[in-house]
């Protein structure tokens, strides 16, 4: 029981150190984590394994859900770099403006790692999907070398030729989807900046404040 | 609420916390294989001591000036 008080004690400290909004923090996750799962579930449907089709609305409930926590520190990590950055800045513009760069910087990293291991995932399922065809028709040299107009590698033929063209399209896909993720994540997290920007972390406790007015007054001697 | 009571929210919050985090994490290391989150570590490791060292807080002169010696006279 003892060790439970200690670290029930030891959580509100360091809630108590990191001084950021929480609430704040958890509405950006849940907006950029919902953003994100909605480019992922589009990425899947469009080029994702056939085994791992389902309906898409109960699909991105999921996937967000499950990402949730992973935005959610990513959120409260760039508000501490930002903090460090420019919490003592007396301009709100550089404030507001570096907290949604990082936001959106850090919060796209998380997505686009998402949507990497998910395309991952169904190109694994994709060759394996291919081999098996292949092992079944015993029939690799009745499988065209190129697809859909894309030059296949020099000597690459056959379920090679398929595993290229199913790589290259999951490539083009993350690309894709990386730029979307950006410009998406950028949109949300401005709109959610407007409304809750004012309350991004807390104002340093009052001894912080008092060291920092004991260590100033040397320049402000200077000054006089 | 009590102390009893907050204690016993927190703690469940936390594990709550914990549990979906490394679900989360379990989850992506699942879709994408090992392999990529061994060089993914690496690199998260590479930026993170880079963010350490160039984010460390530096003193300025003024603020805290570096106590002189004079020699008596």
């Amino acid at each position: 029981m003892r060790a439970v008080e200690r670290t029930v004690q030891r959580l509100d400290e360091q809630r108590k150190r990191l001084r950021l909004h929480w609430v704040t923090v958890a509405f950006f996750a849940i907006v950029i984590a919902f953003a994100d799962g909605f480019w992922l579930t589009s990425m899947q449907g469009a080029v994702g394994a056939l085994q791992r089709n389902e309906k898409p609305l109960g699909r991105w409930l999921r996937d967000s859900t499950l990402m949730l926590p992973l935005f959610f520190v990513g959120v409260a990590v760039a508000l501490l770099v930002a903090r460090r950055l420019c919490g003592n800045s007396r301009s709100r513009v550089l404030k507001v403006g570096v907290a949604a760069v990082l936001i959106t910087v850090i919060g796209s990293a998380v997505g686009i790692a998402e949507v990497a291991a998910s395309s991952a995932y169904d190109y694994r399922l994709q060759t394996v999907s291919l081999e098996q065809k292949l092992a079944f028709n015993h029939s690799h040299n009745d499988v065209p070398p190129v697809a859909a107009g894309t030059p296949a590698a020099k000597g690459c033929t056959g379920l090679c030729a398929q595993k290229e063209l199913t790589l290259a399209t999951h490539l083009k896909a993350i690309k894709l989807a990386s730029w979307l993720l950006l410009v998406s994540n950028l949109v949300v997290v401005l709109w959610v900046l407007m409304l809750r920007g004012d309350r991004l972390w807390r104002s340093a406790p009052a001894d912080q404040h008092d060291a920092v007015a004991k260590s100033s007054r040397p320049v402000e001697a200077v000054l006089a | 609420m009590n102390g009893a009571g907050r204690k016993i929210a927190v703690l469940m919050v936390a594990v709550v916390g914990v549990v979906w985090t490394i679900a989360s994490v379990a989850t992506l290391v699942y879709w994408s294989g090992l392999m990529l989150w061994v060089a993914g570590a690496l690199a998260v490791g590479v930026f993170g001591w880079t963010l350490r060292v160039y984010l460390r807080p530096t003193q300025h002169p003024e603020l805290n000036p570096v106590p002189v010696n004079h020699p008596s006279v």
